[in-house]
């Protein structure tokens, strides 16, 4: 029980990574790699003011604007530049991780003993529920913090949603999604789309930044390699919401990736769990992603089917 | 339509979940402890934000009284009270001796306590004739009421209640008569100012004259008779010696083992946990159910209730525990249905788990120390102890996944082999003991203050090489040397460490560092060809995990430039390296189980300090130094 709550805070906290990469995969269709590098950076800023001394809520905007810088030079480089995205994204990518290396002075930084918005939280609920207060669930005993954790995880997943929700719905966030969907279009209405583009980008990063700062605080330690591999699990995540919502209208989308992140960290803790060889550990993950992009449309394959088959029946 | 969208991702969410969840159906709580259903009695459950002080009295360190209390903590844990956290326990005990029950009573009845825990019977007498301002609650006693608590289980003294266990005594001399048929003249020994044994024996000695038995008795005053008083029982002719619960013979059991080994006379126990010194077998009680039992009267009383109403109760959970090395040596078979329904002083199937973080050869050489030393130590895998590897591939939120469920399972021990690996497992678990080895900077990674003052539940073996010796070879062997030169990985903890510390030891030794970054394996070969151009007159390549994986291809550089290659990873003399000096992580993982097998053994992780790796190897490799026409000084051969 404890490893499906945990699974899927973890799996919230790394929904602000899929809502990032959704911005710029699905919106602006921009191939965006820089979230490695913007990912270790958002940590790495909110790690360093933390062990600094700086509120960790304070720490965590301040990573979120880091994240948006990076993001603005990736969008700069690509528009003002001409240089194509994904080499923008590289070139970003790459300096950040010297950038990261200063920030934080050495290639690791333990928050252990540090307060965190995490610690925080621990402590509200050991004010509300008493210290070690356990909780039995259907036979699983669960440590009151965690559930904690978890509800307010979901209720900060939760009011992100809302936010970017009610963004893409304004004027600008409009022309944000049309920039991406018919670029020419909008730019015949009059719009500057290299500016929405940078716009866009650096409010991707913001979120990517943000959420690496998060699970810096969770873990309990920055590491200046904490950003590999990120991008790929993120978009895994946004596809897999994709291919379970399929639905095009942007709160089910928005929705759509957020679920699919916990999905997807589900998904590893189900491999993990069941104990499998250590070195099969991503082709299985890699299989378990394959599986939940294709059931979706074999469910839909078979429902058409069968709706054929009724309307014959009844020909 | 909508609807049915949520709909698909919920079934989707809850599917997983479902999965997830049924794979950990064996975690749920309360499989193994007997459900006494208290647990879900609010009214039992510690108030929050109040802090409970009790005092606590036992006879002496014994394991019995390890086991009851080991029940006794499970069982308020669960109903909300923790130690140290609100729940303050002082504890004294006397020493096995009865005259120091009293002083140790009336000092616990002069503390200011919200109530008194007492164990053994001879603990409750002390209680009842000097406890009088506190509550009390009794646990870990054969006869309650013999030890003056009360008339009756309703009837008994205000300001004290409890649980008595009064052993299977009929069931005991069943088991010894089918054991030894022939069997007629059974010793004992006994305190006979311990109430409990009076009435055990008292209970014994009537029911074997039903069986045609005969009880050879002899008793004792203090633990320094006991010796004598076995003695004397064995020259009386005993076939079979028989020892209750009685505090004082147990606290000196080892004499009593000792004499009936000389005279080849089988002992049988009351005590299933005191088989394991080198008793037969044992009838009797299992004492930490009686204590999860107990858990309950405690927390009633600390919740108010007033002892006078709540009666005292008997559980039993009737055991018995065979030793079977004892038994071939007396050459004694068990009837069958007792080796059934047994289960014998078995060796504890450990459950241990190892986690990597990124496949490398420094963790594979780690991994590889921790399975030989098992082995050394007799641990047969399957048999004895089973090991779960994690490895996260070098994925920062794999391992958070793994933590996870590392966490969310019971082991044993936890291994973790490398600086991000036990920083997170160290914010996750807190409850078992974890090992880490494969970090250079235990202090730096946020482990704790110093080598001694660190996380109560975490220990284990700092990598840091011996720089020093290193650079003081490569001096001895190319004399005059003034550059030598190292990649490091700035992306690692461990490597940045490493790296400082060699340029200290090289400052101190009176040569230049020349220290070139790589990031990823294929900036090695460059980084290589760098620190040759920038004129180092020798490799002293300190073990990275990247470097470590890409060592081929520095060497490589190294022959082709004529630029001799020594390094600090034990594997290199294979690849060509002139001389190492490695912290080996072969030892490392060697040194963690040697840590390892403390915990196992009752040491708690707070009290080991951290340790840096116990060996460090000299090799050398005569090719190489025929290829590069130097002489490493005879003195390091022979190491």
């Amino acid at each position: 029980m404890s490893l499906l709550i945990g699974s899927t805070t973890i799996g919230l906290i790394l929904a602000l990574l899929a809502l990032g990469i959704f911005i710029s995969f699905r919106i602006f269709s921009f191939p965006d790699i820089t979230a490695e590098g913007s990912f270790t950076f958002g940590a790495a800023t909110a790690s360093s003011l933390i062990v600094a001394g700086v509120n960790p809520l304070i720490a965590c905007v301040c990573a979120f604007i880091a994240g948006m810088i990076a993001g603005a030079s990736t969008g700069i480089i690509h528009t003002r530049f001409n240089i194509n995205p994904l080499l923008a994204g590289i070139l970003v990518m790459t300096a950040l991780y010297s950038v990261n290396l200063h920030i934080m002075g050495k290639s690791n930084i333990p928050l252990l003993s540090e307060t965190t918005v995490f610690t925080w939280i621990e402590n509200l609920s050991a004010t509300i529920f008493g210290p070690d207060d356990k909780m039995m669930i259907i036979g699983w005993e669960v440590a009151t913090k965690d559930l904690c954790l978890l509800f307010l995880c979901f209720l900060g997943i939760l009011i992100f949603c809302i936010i970017m929700w009610w963004f893409f719905k304004t004027n600008l966030g409009t022309a944000m999604r049309a920039t991406g969907d018919n670029s020419q279009m909008i730019r015949a209405l009059g719009v500057n789309t290299k500016r929405l583009i940078i716009a866009g980008i650096a409010l991707s990063n913001g979120f990517i930044a943000l959420a690496g700062a998060m699970l810096a605080q969770y873990q309990g330690f920055a590491d200046v390699q904490m950003g590999l591999g990120m991008m790929v699990w993120g978009l895994a995540s946004v596809i897999i919401g994709e291919a379970i919502i399929n639905d095009n209208s942007i709160g089910f989308v928005i929705a759509g990736a957020v679920v699919g992140s916990v999905l997807f960290r589900l998904l590893v803790a189900i491999a993990l769990r069941w104990g499998l060889n250590p070195n099969d550990l991503k082709i299985i993950t890699a299989f378990f992603v394959f599986i939940a992009l294709i059931l979706p449309g074999i469910m839909k394959n078979r429902k058409k089917l069968t709706f054929k088959r009724k309307a014959n029946a009844v020909n | 339509m909508k609807a049915g969208k949520i709909i698909n991702c919920i079934i989707a969410l809850v599917f997983a979940g479902g999965i997830l969840l049924v794979s950990d159906l064996q975690n749920r709580t309360g499989r193994d402890k007997i459900m006494t259903g208290f647990t879900t009695n609010p009214e039992y459950h510690a108030i929050p934000g109040r802090t409970y002080k009790i005092g606590m009295t036992y006879f002496g360190p014994d394991a019995t009284f390890d086991m009851a209390m080991q029940g006794v903590w499970d069982g308020l844990k669960d109903l909300g009270f923790v130690q140290d956290s609100n729940l303050i326990v002082i504890s004294q005990h006397a020493n096995g001796e009865i005259g120091n029950l009293q002083p140790i009573h009336l000092n616990m009845d002069n503390l200011d306590l919200d109530m008194i825990l007492v164990t053994s019977t001879p603990g409750i007498s002390a209680a009842v004739a000097s406890v009088k301002k506190h509550l009390v609650v009794f646990t870990m006693t054969y006869t309650p009421l013999e030890a003056g608590a009360g008339k009756s289980y309703t009837d008994h003294l205000p300001n004290m209640t409890g649980v008595g266990s009064f052993p299977p005594v009929e069931k005991t001399f069943d088991f010894i008569k089918e054991v030894f048929p022939d069997a007629k003249r059974i010793g004992t020994l006994y305190n006979s100012s311990e109430a409990n044994s009076i009435k055990v024996v008292r209970v014994g000695r009537d029911y074997m004259k039903t069986m045609g038995l005969e009880l050879v008795e002899n008793t004792i005053v203090g633990t320094s008779e006991v010796f004598q008083a076995a003695s004397a029982l064995c020259v009386r002719n005993i076939d079979v010696m028989w020892i209750t619960g009685d505090n004082t013979a147990l606290q000196a059991l080892h004499a009593i083992v000792k004499v009936c080994r000389d005279n080849k006379i089988p002992l049988i126990l009351n005590d299933v946990d005191y088989v394991k010194f080198g008793a037969l077998a044992a009838v009797g009680v299992g004492w930490y159910n009686t204590g999860v039992y107990s858990a309950s009267f405690v927390a009633r009383v600390l919740n108010g209730e007033n002892p006078a109403n709540i009666p005292i109760e008997n559980y039993v959970e009737e055991k018995i525990t065979l030793n079977h090395d004892v038994a071939k040596e007396f050459n004694i078979k068990f009837p069958e249905k007792y080796l059934a329904q047994t289960d014998g002083p078995k060796k504890k199937n450990y459950k241990f788990c190892l986690i990597h973080f990124v496949d490398s050869p420094v963790s594979e050489d780690a991994e590889k120390g921790i399975r030989d030393e098992l082995r050394n130590r007799g641990m047969v895998e399957g048999d004895d102890f089973t090991m779960k590897i994690f490895n996260a591939q070098g994925d920062i939120s794999i391992l958070n996944n793994i933590a996870e469920t590392v966490a969310a399972d019971k082991w044993d021990l936890v291994f973790t082999l490398s600086t991000p690996t036990i920083q997170m497992i160290s914010q996750k678990i807190s409850n078992t003991p974890v090992v880490f080895s494969n970090v250079g900077d235990p202090i730096r990674a946020g482990l704790g203050e110093s080598y001694e003052n660190h996380h109560p539940n975490i220990t284990g073996i700092s990598t840091m090489s011996k720089f020093e010796d290193l650079i003081v070879l490569v001096k001895e062997t190319i004399p005059g040397i003034k550059n030598i030169g190292t990649i490091f990985s700035p992306g690692e903890i461990n490597s940045v460490a490493y790296k400082e510390e060699l340029e200290k030891a090289a400052i101190r030794q009176g040569v230049t560092l020349t220290a070139v970054p790589a990031n990823s394996t294929n900036e090695v070969t460059d980084a290589a060809r760098v620190l040759v151009n920038k004129g180092i007159k020798a490799f002293t390549q300190i073990s990275d995990n990247l470097t470590s994986s890409c060592g081929p291809s520095i060497i490589k550089v190294a022959y082709d430039t004529g630029t001799p290659y020594f390094s600090y990873v034990g594997k290199q003399i294979d690849q060509g390296a002139v001389a190492v000096v490695s912290s080996d992580y072969y030892y490392a993982g060697i040194d963690a189980v040697v840590l390892a097998m403390q915990i196992n053994d009752g040491v708690s992780p707070r009290d080991i300090p951290f340790r840096n790796v116990s060996k460090s190897l000299v090799e050398v490799n005569p090719d190489a130094m025929e290829i590069f026409r130097l002489k490493v000084p005879e003195k390091y051969y022979n190491r």
